[in-house]
């Protein structure tokens, strides 16, 4: 599970949070030392393994954020609006480097977005719910070549498909 | 620390002292109602040097010690159990919050009955002035816990004990510190008045020995001892402890 603010420890370590889940399991110092280390390699946060959060940036912050989550080695890995309070350059980039994690670890991620275009980028199935009761209105499969960015004109058709689903919904909800 | 020396602060004190000395100097009350400065510095010294001010001194923290332990760790579990069960918050908190009303002085004559003219009654008297500042602070800090680190703890497996020590109380701790610097205060109060009506050693128990000494010298030197080790425990160990939690849960 990742979070919209992330909900990082501040009075942790940067690894010791990676590492808190499996220290809650009981796992031993040198076996959690050796799992989160694969883990922040993979996230480019070995420099910053001693840090405390306070000392990151929020796109960091939110690399950490899903380290944790990686570590726990989840069926799934639930992302709930991860990226809502990044900085339009940093969500780029995170969008990039999620595609990378997702192909090197094989995880199912579920992941919320308000952002159709995050959505676009990200998803390989992208479901749209109704305004309430929200249930799936519609689902698309998204099966663009990978590596993809926000900036793909081959992604446009598609995010236009998704907002005119979408549109409708959003409108009820002003109403 | 720099802060704490600057050129009007010092100023300030030398020129306490300086007019301290003239009025004592030009003579409207005897030595024995108005002592000088020098008298003061030359009482204490004696105290120094025959060890019974550091005797005192000794005691006095000695108890202070223990009876805020008692007061941190009592005060945290009783916090805890108030913030995380309802039941508990609305019958214990409510005697609680009756209880902190009262000053830790009043429980002296409790405390005699209970205990005699022993340590264990002024420590009580120390603990007891000092748990509820703890306890209403910690309560404060788990009810205000970011439920994000509750609900992200519980993913990660978090329950029970391993909840309140790995997430609880870190993450109550920047009110906590308000806590036990509230609960210092009181315990510090709390430990001289009751040394003063026990008059049984430490720094209380000097104060009132110059009172029926007649010793003015020796009282005016004992509060003034009093007033610095209370500034320097406030300055160096709370405040210390305090900016450094408070910028590492970037708080600040």
């Amino acid at each position: 599970m990742v979070f919209q603010e992330g909900a990082l420890f501040p009075w942790l370590k940067v690894q010791d949070n990676v590492e808190f889940g499996l220290k809650m399991a009981g796992i031993s110092k040198e076996e959690r030392a050796k799992i989160s280390h694969r883990y922040l390699d993979m996230m480019q946060l070995t420099k910053f393994a001693d840090s405390f959060t306070y000392q990151l940036s929020t796109g960091m912050k939110q690399r950490v954020a899903i380290a944790r989550a990686l570590v726990m080695d989840p069926d799934v890995l639930l992302m709930d609006e991860p990226f809502a309070a990044l900085d339009p350059q940093t969500r780029d980039l995170l969008l990039v480097e999620m595609q990378l994690i997702w192909e090197k670890t094989k995880k199912t991620i579920l992941f919320v977005t308000h952002n159709v275009a995050e959505a676009a980028v990200l998803g390989t199935k992208v479901a749209v719910f109704s305004n309430r009761p929200s249930i799936i209105k519609k689902e698309f499969t998204n099966d663009f070549p990978r590596p993809r960015t926000a900036e793909d004109d081959s992604l446009k058709k598609f995010q236009q498909d998704v907002l005119l689903e979408l549109r409708p919904e959003v409108k009820k909800n002003l109403e | 620390m720099a802060k704490n020396f600057t050129p009007h602060r010092i100023a300030f004190y030398i020129g306490i002292v300086v007019v301290w000395q003239i009025i004592a100097m030009i003579g409207i009350w005897p030595d024995n109602i108005f002592p000088s400065p020098y008298e003061v510095v030359e009482d204490l010294f004696y105290g120094g040097a025959d060890g019974s001010l550091f005797y005192g001194i000794a005691t006095s923290m000695w108890r202070l010690s223990i009876g805020l332990a008692i007061a941190i760790a009592g005060g945290i579990v009783l916090g805890i159990f108030m913030a995380r069960v309802e039941v508990i918050n609305q019958t214990v908190g409510s005697l609680v919050l009756g209880l902190q009303s009262i000053p830790s002085i009043a429980w002296v004559p409790l405390a005699i009955l209970w205990f005699g003219l022993t340590d264990g009654g002024i420590i009580f008297v120390t603990a007891i002035g000092a748990i509820f500042a703890v306890t209403i602070n910690t309560y404060t800090g788990v009810k205000n816990i970011d439920p994000h680190f509750i609900e992200a703890a519980r993913n990660m497996g978090a329950k029970g004990t391993q909840l309140i020590t790995a997430v609880l109380i870190p993450a109550a701790f920047p009110y906590m510190i308000s806590g036990f610097k509230q609960g210092w205060a009181f315990a510090w109060r709390g430990v001289i008045g009751a040394e003063i009506l026990f008059s049984f050693l430490g720094l209380g128990f000097l104060l009132n020995a110059g009172r029926s000494l007649n010793d003015v010298s020796q009282v005016i030197g004992i509060m003034v001892v009093i007033m610095l080790i209370g500034l320097i425990i406030d300055g160096v160990v709370f405040k210390r402890l305090e900016t450094k939690v408070m910028s590492r849960w970037g708080l600040r």
